[in-house]
């Protein structure tokens, strides 16, 4: 054979036919269910993911959810951030402008004694001292309970569809 | 029952490392990649099933660098080429390879046994590349711009390896009295 009288085509089918029958002759002393096999063992552990599945979740725990992702927050923020403004820059504001003139001389008085007497920053600190401490206390208390009670109902509760993906497949097809 | 697509069971295997998606993708594309590394070993099956399973666990734990799932089989091909390739740096089996082509006398009592024989004497003729090209190009019909991708050879480059490669089997099996009408 020449290079001239070299067909594509031709040798195209003997080289695929070679490979095939090399690859024939190989899988009848290693097969594919054993090759598969030898592969499959091989393989490291599934990773462990944790599925959400939203047609198994209760009602109540999506609200509970949503609250917690949402709205806690923001109440949270909403409310610390009054009271430190209120508190501290505002009343320093009042302090210095309209309280001057809402209470008159005797306040004026008053303040400008406060102003001599003390820094703007002692001025925040003992804002913040009379903070409602008491209040915030409790507040936080009440958001932490909810938290717990929030994480136990999702990945602890029998109820809770937050389990490994095995584990809820099972319980879908129960379902 | 309808058969799941190569880039859902790709996405299944990159989420979650999901087994029985990784089993599917094995049981589509075992036979190629063998095939493609049998090939390049010279038709060591020991070897071939040493790299082709170190392939596809090299599949499985990058599975999401698969971008484009639904072209699995030819990253699988630059997986397992990479793995041959490596296997080859490591045992630095070129030389053997190079000795083995350049003692064609050694090989005349295979030759006229068979065709295979005669064909796999003639493959050892091909430097790496050539062969690479070859089997890839023939044997395992990838385009020229998939085996770019696979081998980060230019297509030019591919091209003419191709080129040298026929070249150099015409002459290996004309000199075995091969001629147009044996292949048919």
């Amino acid at each position: 054979m020449t290079k001239k009288e070299w067909n594509e085509d031709a040798f195209r089918q003997l080289l695929s036919q070679h490979s095939e029958q090399q690859m024939n002759a190989y899988e009848s002393v290693s097969t594919t269910d054993d090759f598969m096999q030898r592969v499959m063992q091989g393989l490291p552990e599934e990773k462990q993911v944790v599925v959400e599945s939203e047609h198994t979740k209760s009602s109540w725990l999506r609200v509970l959810e949503w609250c917690t992702t949402y709205i806690v927050p923001a109440v949270i923020l909403l409310y610390t951030g009054y009271l430190f403004v209120s508190r501290s820059v505002l009343s320093l504001f009042k302090t210095r402008t309209v309280e001057m003139l809402d209470q008159g001389i005797k306040d004026f008085e008053t303040h400008r004694e406060i102003m001599n007497n003390q820094s703007y920053w002692d001025m925040i600190l003992q804002n913040i001292s009379s903070m409602p401490w008491r209040h915030i206390g409790i507040t936080m208390l009440a958001l932490c309970g909810l938290a717990i009670f929030y994480f136990y109902e999702r990945y602890y509760s029998k109820d809770s569809c937050f389990y490994y993906n095995t584990e809820c497949s099972k319980i879908a097809d129960r379902k | 029952m309808k058969q799941v697509s190569d880039k859902a069971l790709v996405e299944q295997v990159a989420a979650n490392g999901s087994h029985p998606a990784f089993a599917e993708l094995l049981r589509r594309y075992q036979h190629d990649i063998r095939r493609f590394l049998l090939s390049l070993t010279h038709g060591d099956g020991q070897l071939t099933d040493d790299l082709a399973q170190e392939a596809f666990i090299k599949a499985y734990q990058r599975m999401e660098q698969c971008e484009k799932g639904e072209q699995i089989k030819s990253w699988l091909y630059t997986i397992a080429h990479r793995c041959f390739f490596d296997y080859i740096r490591g045992k630095k089996m070129t030389e053997d390879i190079v000795e083995s082509s350049e003692a064609p006398v050694e090989r005349s009592d295979e030759r006229g046994v068979s065709t295979q024989m005669d064909v796999q004497w003639a493959m050892r003729q091909l430097s790496q590349a050539e062969h690479l090209c070859i089997t890839l190009f023939y044997m395992e019909d990838q385009p020229i711009d998939k085996i770019a991708e696979i081998t980060t050879f230019k297509s030019s480059t591919i091209k003419s390896h191709l080129r040298r490669a026929k070249e150099k089997m015409a002459s290996s099996l004309s000199q075995q009295g091969y001629g147009p009408s044996d292949i048919y």
